[in-house]
C-alpha cells in the first residue's frame, strides 16, 4: 500500500473536512474527504480520532482498487454504499 | 555449657535466616528478570519528536515494495500494547526510511488492534507458529509486525520461519531501529559484530547497510516476496 497522509482542514459541527494524500512525491494523489460527527460517533463510538478513521478507511480502499479509481472528494459514509462490509471491517480493525 | 549451646543454636538460626532471605532475593530477581517486569523501568518509550534522519538510496535500481500487517496487542493487562494509531504510522515511516538506503519501501497493508491475554501474548514469544494459528488475519505475503509492552527484556524479535517480528513499547533503542534491524532479518541479515553504526549490529542505534546485505536483502524481496 502507497504511503497515505491525513491532513485535517476544518472542523465544524457537522463535521470534518480532511485532504488525504496518497502515493510517493512524484505521482501522489490529493482527495478531500468529508467526515459527518454523526458518523464517527457511529463507527468509532468517539474512542478512535477522526484522522484514524479516515486513514484506515483509505488502507481499506486501497486494497479494493487502484488509487486513480477512488473519487477525488466524496464523504466517509459513501463507501459502504460501494462496499457493504466497510462498517463491519472498520470495527473490527479497530478492535470495537 | 548450657549458655554456650544456647549461643550456637541463635549463631545456626540466624545463618538460617539470612540463607532463606538470599534465596527469597535471587527468586524475586529471578522472577523480575524473566518476566521483563524491568523493561517498563528501566527502558524508554521512542519521543514522538526523534525522526530518523534521511538516508541516500544507494540503489540505482527499482524501489521495491514490501507490506506490513501491523498488529497492535492490546490488553488491560502487562504486556498489552500502550501505542496510539500515530505511533505505529510513524514507527513504520521511520523504519522505511532506513530501508530507503537499500531501495525498499515499507508499506502499510493494514493495522489490526486484537486484544489479547498476557498468556497469549506470551505464546507468540515462546511458540508463535500455534500463537498465528490463531490470528485469521495473519498474512504469509506480508511481514507480520506485533506489537506489544514488553518482551522480557529484549527490544525485538524476528521469527523468519513465519514472516513475523514482534517489538516492544519500551525499548533500549529508538522502537523504529529496533523493527528496522528485525525486518533486516526477514530480509536474510544476520547480526554483524564491531561495528555500532549498522543496522545489524545489536543493541545500538545504527542504520548503515552495506553493500552485500543491500544486494542480499533486495534478492530476498524480490524472489520472496
Amino acid at each position: 500500500m502507497e504511503p497515505v497522509k491525513v491532513i485535517k482542514r476544518s472542523e465544524s459541527e457537522a463535521g470534518w473536512q480532511f485532504t488525504v494524500e496518497v502515493g510517493a512525491e512524484s505521482d501522489r494523489i490529493g482527495y478531500s474527504v468529508f467526515l459527518d460527527k454523526e458518523y464517527y460517533q457511529k463507527l468509532t463510538k468517539e474512542k478512535r480520532k477522526p484522522e484514524e478513521l479516515v486513514h484506515r478507511s483509505f488502507l481499506f480502499l486501497l486494497q479494493r482498487e487502484a488509487k486513480t479509481a477512488i473519487l477525488r472528494s466524496f464523504n466517509l459514509h459513501e463507501i459502504s454504499y460501494y462496499f457493504s462490509e466497510y462498517e463491519e471491517e472498520m470495527r473490527r480493525k479497530m478492535g470495537l | 555449657m548450657e549458655y554456650e549451646v544456647d549461643a550456637k543454636e541463635e549463631k545456626s538460626s540466624k545463618a538460617r535466616a539470612i540463607l532463606k532471605g538470599f534465596v527469597a532475593l535471587l527468586l524475586l530477581v529471578a522472577f523480575i528478570y524473566s518476566s521483563g517486569v524491568y523493561q517498563r523501568f528501566l527502558y524508554q518509550r521512542t519521543s514522538p519528536l526523534v525522526e530518523q534522519e534521511l538516508l541516500e538510496s544507494r540503489v540505482d535500481a527499482e524501489v521495491l515494495p514490501i507490506q506490513l500487517s501491523v498488529f497492535v496487542l492490546r490488553n488491560e493487562e502487562f504486556n498489552g500494547s500502550k501505542r496510539s494509531y500515530e505511533s505505529v504510522l510513524r514507527l513504520v515511516e521511520n523504519a522505511s526510511i532506513v530501508w530507503e538506503q537499500a531501495g525498499i519501501m515499507l508499506e502499510i497493508k493494514d493495522i489490526y488492534e486484537l486484544e489479547r491475554s498476557d498468556r497469549e501474548i506470551n505464546l507468540l514469544l515462546d511458540n508463535p507458529s500455534l500463537f498465528v494459528a490463531n490470528v485469521k488475519e495473519f498474512d504469509s505475503r506480508t511481514i507480520n509486525v506485533f506489537l506489544v509492552e514488553n518482551l522480557r527484556g529484549i527490544n525485538g524479535i524476528a521469527f523468519g520461519g513465519i514472516r513475523a517480528v514482534q517489538v516492544a513499547d519500551y525499548t533500549t533503542v529508538y522502537d523504529f531501529r529496533a523493527l528496522a534491524h528485525e525486518i533486516g532479518h526477514i530480509l536474510g541479515l544476520g547480526h554483524v559484530r564491531g561495528d555500532i553504526r549498522r543496522l545489524m549490529y545489536q543493541g545500538a542505534n545504527g542504520s548503515a547497510l552495506s553493500p552485500d546485505e543491500i544486494i542480499r536483502a533486495r534478492a530476498t524481496v524480490i524472489n520472496s516476496f
